[in-house]
């Protein structure tokens, strides 16, 4: 709810404010940043406000991320936007499956395993992301 | 779980159909804005379904009605709702959108695999695909193991 509620807001506002000043680039290594610390974090407090801040951190980073991702794949279409944004959506399907899966398994190792390599995966790719979309590659642009 | 499945089927060219025309529709800096707008307006439509069918379901309709083997009671009454919507959202769309005539391109002999392929081949997109794949899997996990979480933070 509140990840929604954050996600809802935050795309019809704050997000804007972020796309006029950051490359799309910089904005997905924000968003990976915010949700990758979040989901770390997490793992500290037992008080629920705590827990319901970092849950709105994690929904900003979401919300920073799903539609500048929307937007650098339909960069590669040239007039089949739909077949490119179709890909991108059978790859996030792929994840909403493996996701609980994945987590349900670590749970049962440790409470903090889920989220703590979760979060060093999403803090890892910003690596990832600069070297293929920094703009010494690419002018931060695919 | 067949319903679902087919549901699921149905709807699931939605969203990026949605989002290619938002992308067509929109100039290469006012992309993203556009992008975010439309993710704002699914957002609040996935926080007010679910309260509209939690609503729906507990509203007290009184009567019933039978058709042949479907029972039409207040449990339904979320399922038709949505039906209900959905059909308004058709209509909508039969009679407002368009595609812009500059942008009706010529598809005929464009070989979707082809397409696919060409895509593929293209290192930067293909490290793109990871990073959807990552944020949705990330969301789906938070998703799906917060209640243990709430669970250890209370006790």
């Amino acid at each position: 709810m509140v990840c929604g509620l954050v996600m809802a807001v935050a795309q019809g506002g704050a997000v804007s404010w972020f796309i006029d000043r950051l490359r799309d680039a910089q904005l997905v290594f924000t968003g990976f940043i915010l949700m990758g610390l979040a989901l770390i974090l997490l793992m500290i407090p037992r008080a629920m406000p705590f827990i319901v801040l970092l849950t709105a951190v994690f929904g900003f980073g979401m919300a920073l991320l799903i539609p500048i991702l929307a937007t650098m794949f339909s960069r590669y279409s040239n007039s089949s936007a739909g077949t490119v944004l179709e890909v991108q959506n059978a790859v996030n399907s792929l994840g909403q499956a493996m996701g609980p899966l994945a987590g349900g398994l670590l749970f049962t190792l440790s409470i903090h395993l889920p989220y703590l390599l979760t979060g060093l995966l999403l803090l890892g790719s910003t690596v990832l992301l600069m070297k293929e979309f920094g703009e010494k590659h690419h002018g931060g642009l695919p | 779980m067949s319903v679902d499945f087919l549901g699921g089927s149905l709807s699931a060219a939605v969203l990026p159909v949605t989002a290619a025309f938002v992308a067509d529709l929109t100039s290469a800096s006012q992309r993203d804005k556009g992008m975010a707008w439309m993710g704002s307006a699914a957002g609040l439509g996935m926080m007010v379904g679910p309260a509209l069918g939690g609503w729906l379901a507990e509203v007290d309709f009184s009567r019933e009605y039978q058709l042949w083997v479907f029972v039409f009671d207040a449990f339904l009454m979320p399922f038709f709702t949505a039906g209900g919507l959905a059909l308004l959202a058709l209509a909508a769309t039969i009679i407002w959108v368009r595609e812009p005539p500059d942008l009706q391109a010529d598809r005929t002999g464009v070989s979707l695999m082809g397409m696919l392929s060409g895509l593929m081949a293209r290192k930067s997109f293909r490290t793109l695909l990871y990073f959807p794949f990552l944020v949705q899997f990330a969301m789906a996990l938070f998703e799906g193991t917060f209640a243990f979480l709430r669970t250890w933070a209370w006790y």
